[in-house]
């Protein structure tokens, strides 16, 4: 091609590092911010208050039911409004399992994420004939079906408001206090992360981003468009529900209040405010949205303004939907762009480009 | 010049409600060589491409690649049956680079279940070594170098519909069909085609499937052509035989 | 009897805000999830301006001209800014839109319940049965307001107009339509009709943040007739009501929920376009 001249700098020496260096997670000088990162959270409890420990606590969890969603809203671009849903069943698996078999944990999380699979192959079926963006209906109707059988479930079955949840115990030693929780959830999110941006770096990953973009295009290609959604769908779902099941048990108890169509609608807010597509993206945005009740407050504490607990969480929903619609407007590949964007400015300057060969995606 | 056809097209009929897109179209590739297809707008070249690819199912008809009938396959297994496609429109995946677009073509040769993906150690990751190398061939073949981590989204045409054509040829097939690989392309950028045609069909010997609206290039370089209009082969034969025909000048002139 | 008046009460309710969702998404392909909540928080508007003492024929326009406002404002805010962009975007601006306004209604009507009073009397004798005259009201209402959405998108010339954005939105660009006009009119009409409906519900049913739950059924509703289709959404809106009504007589309102899902994902299993709506056409290559 006459404008594609073979470039030299484009070609390093032996045919492995090229390939390999275009699809390390990491390179060069981001491990050792990596490893900045990893002291300063090992560290974390040490610096912060018991009730700042629960908020991360909190982010943590919410990192990982992000991450889940980010996979099948970002890059496949289906949107969910069943998130509330798939944590529910997480979190009712939890109680249900504690409730009638007194199950050890970690069988209730293989239940939950076996429901939860098996609840997102049921909204996939018929959302395979549909178009992406018919999906949020049928996610959204699952969301209604599934909290009021949680709620038949809770009135007729358990004969109370909610189910309590012993903590997990590995041999004596029981799960309670906020700092092993810490350091437990840590690990979980960590290989939760890694395993999400393993996934966006395979084939499985590519194929979903291909079948958003292209739907016919793909299928040419030889990806079978069904088999794409459903594994898209049912690895979601199992994610997100094993999320919910730790946040129950996390919590010690679970009821159907807590899963309404606002906690969906909060976990799009993290995405959209994150970046769509980005796992970076979904952890900022988990840790901005958690925290944000708690910062408003906070902001009110010191501003010694009084309002209603009621003005309050009405102050909560109009945020995260500003949020929603600014993100969505102005900038909808978020902060995860907007991270990167300033990155290059300070490591490109005085440039204000970086040079073709060395553009990576992420 | 009857030599083993690699793709047989026998007497397909596609109708959508009233329309008769295609009314008995016969037509063979030969397993080596450029064969072209060509036809005023309207003549169902691309509705033959997609009968081909499965994305059409004709009522009746027979489509044989070597020998096996493709009809009633859905598109991907058209794919893995061996036959690679390029697009009329930009049909890139514009979120992917272009790596990742021809690594895509190759969906179907990569095995291994969601777990191994997540962990992506040992095997997957010498799986996506070992395509990520096949790639890096057809990157080289089509001279993209520069190009290899932009987005799709962000080239410029001429390199998007390289690539298109370069994504057809990703998954090693066994036949290439071409939607216009040519159209809107500047002179500079049509003659690259015309060297990768060549170099396909002489170095690589792939049979190809050509639909193109540039009638010289096609008598330049095709070694067969069937002329198509109103969903009917009007006339086939080599370049010298479709230059000097009257129906095909007809069709074209109006 | 009064079973089927109550029936085709919730119908006719439902079967406006699905007109009004249909009606945006014909012109604009956005599917609008903030049409329950813009339907309560006119009916709360409806609730603040009869209780400080407007009579009806005052507090219904009031209901309606905030339904067109809150129809302007969102669509000039925020549908234009994305109109053509991934119908992704469309949907997430509009859960932004409905958490928004559930918010708003919380701050300032403090998602309290009421109820709206009956602009007429109590009760009416018809044919020996005894009826609460809103009932009447609302059954009146909404279907005369279906049958005027009807007539003026079959027979008025910006009904035509819409229809000729909804085919093909770039043929009627060319042929000089202003499309940006016809699209904000289908927003703000449908936002009117939403606000109408939000008020008829307030006559039957309690007004709250729970009660937005109606613009997911008539999302239900509009889905099962064919999101593009003006008879589906009617049709839909039917099947719902039914289907919610006998649901709640036998079992229990939780159970109504679950029905509807159960039968939405029937439908769209085996016709994904809805009963009535057109099959989209494949990409094309």
């Amino acid at each position: 091609m006459s404008a594609g001249r073979p470039d030299p700098a484009g070609r390093p020496p032996t045919l492995p590092t090229r390939i390999t260096h275009r699809f390390e997670l990491f390179r060069g000088r981001e491990w050792a911010w990596l490893g900045m990162g990893a002291v300063a959270a090992l560290a974390w409890p040490l610096l912060v208050t018991q009730h700042w420990l629960h908020i991360t606590n909190l982010s943590l969890i919410a990192v990982m039911g992000a991450v889940g969603l980010n996979l099948l809203t970002g890059n496949a671009r289906l949107v969910s409004l069943g998130q509330a849903a798939f944590l529910a069943i997480g979190g009712f698996s939890a109680g249900a399992m504690a409730h009638h078999f007194a199950a050890p944990f970690w069988l209730s999380l293989i239940v939950a994420m076996l429901l939860g699979g098996l609840f997102g192959l049921i909204v996939a079926i018929p959302s395979l004939r549909l178009k992406a963006l018919y999906v949020a209906i049928t996610t959204l109707a699952l969301h209604f079906g599934v909290t009021a059988a949680f709620a038949v479930y809770l009135a007729r079955v358990i004969r109370s408001e909610g189910i309590l949840i012993d903590p997990p115990h590995f041999g004596f030693f029981e799960l309670y206090d906020a700092a092993p929780w810490y350091y437990f959830l840590l690990v979980i999110a960590a290989l939760v992360v890694i395993g999400a941006l393993n996934l966006q770096r395979s084939h499985l990953g590519r194929r979903w981003v291909a079948v958003a973009d292209h739907e016919v295009a793909s299928a040419a290609l030889g990806i079978s468009i069904y088999r794409a959604k459903v594994s898209v769908f049912v690895i979601t779902s199992m994610l997100v529900s094993f999320a919910g099941c730790l946040g129950a048990y996390y919590e010690g108890v679970v009821t159907e209040g807590f899963y309404d169509l606002h906690l969906a609608i909060a976990y799009l807010a993290m995405i959209i405010v994150g970046g769509l597509g980005s796992v970076l993206g979904s952890i900022l945005g988990a840790f901005l949205i958690t925290l944000m009740p708690y910062g408003l407050d906070f902001l009110l504490k010191i501003g010694g303004i009084k309002i209603s607990a009621g003005s309050i969480s009405g102050m909560h929903s109009v945020l995260y939907g500003l949020l929603i619609v600014g993100f969505m407007l102005f900038e909808p590949l978020g902060l995860a762009e907007i991270w990167r964007r300033v990155r290059d400015y300070f490591t490109l300057w005085p440039f204000k480009y970086r040079p073709l060969d060395q553009l990576r995606q992420r | 010049m009857k030599v083993e056809a690699r793709l047989e097209i026998r007497d397909v009929r596609l109708n959508f409600g009233e329309i008769e897109a295609l009314r008995g179209v016969d037509c063979g590739v030969p397993s080596h060589g450029i064969t072209a297809l060509i036809g005023p707008n309207g003549a169902g070249k691309t509705a033959l491409l997609n009968t081909v690819s499965g994305i059409y199912r004709p009522q009746s008809g027979e489509v044989l690649l070597d020998g096996e009938d493709l009809v009633g396959l859905p598109p991907h297994a058209v794919a893995k049956a061996g036959v690679g496609r390029s697009f009329q429109h930009l049909e890139l995946f514009p979120r992917l680079t272009v790596t990742e677009n021809l690594l895509v073509a190759r969906d179907f040769l990569f095995s291994g279940d969601p777990v191994s993906s997540m962990v992506f150690y040992g095997p997957a990751r010498r799986q996506e070594m070992r395509h990520r190398e096949a790639v890096e061939s057809i990157v080289d073949f089509f001279e993209l170098w520069p190009y290899r981590d932009v987005l799709a989204k962000t080239l410029p045409y001429g390199v998007q519909k390289i690539v298109g054509f370069a994504r057809a040829m990703a998954s090693e097939p066994k036949l290439l069909l071409l939607d216009e690989p040519g159209s809107g392309l500047t002179r500079d950028e049509k003659e690259d085609l015309a060297r990768f045609l060549l170099r396909l069909r002489d170095d690589r010997k792939i049979p190809i499937l050509w639909i193109e609206h540039d009638l010289d290039m096609v008598l330049d370089l095709a070694d067969r052509i069937y002329a198509l209009d109103l969903g009917r082969v009007i006339a086939s034969g080599d370049p010298g035989e479709i230059r000097d025909n009257a129906a095909v000048a007809a069709s074209y002139v109006g | 009897m009064l079973q089927v008046i109550t029936v085709l009460e919730i119908a006719g309710v439902y079967a406006l805000l699905a007109l009004g969702l249909v009606m945006i998404y014909r012109t604009s392909r956005v599917l609008n999830l903030a049409q329950g909540e813009l339907a309560i928080i006119c009916a709360y508007v409806a609730a603040v301006t009869t209780g400080s003492g407007f009579p009806w024929f005052l507090a219904i326009p009031a209901t309606l001209a905030t339904g067109a406002v809150a129809g302007a404002v969102i669509y000039i805010s925020t549908m234009r800014p994305i109109l053509g962009e991934s119908p992704v975007v469309g949907i997430m601006t509009t859960v932004g839109v409905a958490i928004l306004i559930r918010g708003l209604m919380v701050i300032f009507f403090g998602g309290d319940t009421t109820m709206l009073d009956s602009p007429f009397g109590d009760t009416v004798v018809l044919s020996g049965i005894e009826i609460g005259s809103e009932h009447l009201f609302v059954l009146g209402g909404s279907w005369g307001c279906v049958l005027l959405i009807i007539l003026f998108n079959f027979y008025s010339s910006t009904g035509l107009l819409m229809r000729a954005v909804s085919d093909d939105v770039t043929l009627a660009a060319q042929r000089g339509i202003d499309v940006d006009r016809i699209v904000g009119i289908a927003w703000v009409l449908a936002l009117v009709v939403g606000a109408m409906a939000g008020y008829l519900h307030g006559q039957r049913a309690l007004i709250s943040t729970a009660a937005t739950l109606i613009g997911v059924n008539a999302l239900i509703a509009a889905f099962i007739g064919g999101m593009d289709s003006f008879r589906g959404a009617i049709v839909g809106a039917l099947t719902v009501a039914v289907v919610e009504f006998v649901t709640i007589q036998l079992v229990e309102s939780h159970w109504a929920e679950i029905a509807l899902v159960v039968l939405m994902l029937v439908v769209l299993t085996f016709r994904p376009w809805g009963l009535f709506g057109t099959v989209e056409e494949l990409e094309r290559v």
